[in-house]
């Protein structure tokens, strides 16, 4: 039976969830690239926030955003990890982004299809390093990675990537 | 050509405008994490390992001393309902204690209670936030390269003692020497080994943790256990020098 203290706890945390999931979903869409794993992925990530949340402590986390974020990154990590040969490449685009334009849409695509082929760590250091702004010292407390190794799989990454910034660059110059 | 910093920027647009379509079902989301959440506090309290707790967790589970045995969670000093003294309690009589350490000045004070040993400066930011209020400090550091915790936080902040011993039976709540004392007992998890002691004291938790690894979880251990010993842990949240 929840205590007082247990009910507000739980409370907190649900305010907090709300205000974030959103956020951590899209988070977990570009790492995934799957509605469903995405989904899954932010269920876990708040489940492991509302355990520490229920503790003493733990519903002191200093910056409970900031503990989400890496929750996220970390559980999608250990869980590619587990699943040593199942990284899969995005077999579909669950989520198809807006049609708000057709070269959008298709920079949208491009970005997903190369994410996709990214390794999931070079994956996360970019969402960590350009979704979440983070500085590659942050990106590297976050991942318990060294700065240069964040700063190396960064470069690795963006090359790999950089076709689909040059479009995207390419059709803002068009649209202005 | 542009710049990287022009495509930094680019990147961080592209990726930001990339999932701003993404409208998730947010009350799925929380339900969904609720639910999960308590069935891992569930198996914990079944005593099923669970490795994806983190080490670093710990920390809340030596805050179990928080609130009283016997109260519903009032903050202030430990009342020894079953063990009644000769002097009664003086509940007029209550002093306000300050908290006497600056946060930044933790390691020094706490390497003065302990034989010689290599004491770091505070870590600060990321997951070691300095935190120096007037009633609510947190200091991460490194004793012999590993880490170290030390916290102390308003009692009334916190769950109860009797709460938190309700919650996870395996860390009891104990009185000693007056003080409810919570003792948390070598756990490994990610890698990581972890012990710490907790004390209720003038109304606040008084917490220290020491790792076996320079940090909370997912590094190698730098020992077999944790350099400061749950002796010395229990030595140093009961120092007088916390308060004035």
């Amino acid at each position: 039976m929840p205590t007082d203290r247990g009910a507000r706890a739980e409370q907190e945390f649900e305010e907090f969830a709300v205000a974030r999931a959103a956020h951590l979903y899209r988070s977990a869409w570009l790492l995934c690239g799957d509605r469903h794993q995405a989904q899954d992925l932010v269920q876990e990530t708040l489940a492991k926030v509302y355990v520490r949340w229920r503790r003493p402590f733990g519903a002191r986390i200093d910056n409970p955003a900031a503990y989400a974020q890496t929750a996220l990154t970390r559980t999608f990590l250990s869980g590619k990890r587990r699943r040593s040969s199942g990284e899969q490449p995005y077999a579909d685009l669950p989520d198809s982004p807006v049609d708000d334009g057709t070269e959008a849409t298709d920079v949208r695509l491009a970005l997903h299809d190369a994410l996709a082929e990214l390794p999931p760590a070079d994956r996360a250091v970019l969402v960590l390093r350009y979704l979440e702004d983070l500085s590659v010292e942050e990106v590297a407390g976050r991942m318990g990675l060294s700065p240069g190794a964040v700063r190396n799989r960064s470069l690795r990454a963006l090359e790999r990537i950089r076709g689909v910034v040059d479009m995207s660059l390419a059709l803002r110059k068009e649209a202005r | 050509m542009s710049t990287p910093e022009a495509q930094d920027r680019q990147l961080a647009t592209l990726f930001r405008e990339s999932t701003e379509m993404l409208e998730p079902d947010v009350a799925e989301l929380v339900a969904g994490g609720v639910a999960r959440g308590r069935t891992a506090r569930r198996r914990r309290h079944l005593g099923t390992a669970l490795g994806a707790i983190a080490v670093i967790g710990v920390v809340g589970l030596t805050a179990g001393v928080a609130g009283g045995l016997g109260g519903s969670g009032s903050p202030g000093e430990v009342a020894v309902a079953d063990k009644p003294t000769p002097m009664s309690p003086k509940p007029n009589v209550t002093k306000h204690f300050e908290l006497a350490v600056p946060a930044a000045e933790v390691p020094d004070a706490i390497a003065a209670m302990l034989p010689p040993g290599e004491v770091g400066p505070p870590l600060s930011g990321g997951t070691f936030p300095l935190v120096d209020e007037a009633r609510n400090k947190v200091t991460h550091f490194r004793w012999d390269g590993t880490l170290t915790t030390f916290i102390i936080k308003p009692a009334s902040s916190l769950a109860s003692c009797a709460e938190f011993a309700a919650a996870d039976p395996t860390v009891p709540c104990e009185v000693v020497d007056g003080l409810e004392t919570q003792i948390n007992p070598p756990t490994t998890g990610d890698q990581v080994t972890s012990q710490g002691v907790s004390v209720w004291r003038h109304g606040y938790v008084v917490t220290a943790m020491s790792y076996n690894a320079a940090d909370g979880k997912d590094v190698p251990p730098l020992m077999d256990v944790p350099p400061i010993s749950l002796e010395q842990l229990d030595q140093i949240v009961r120092s007088d020098v916390w308060f004035s």
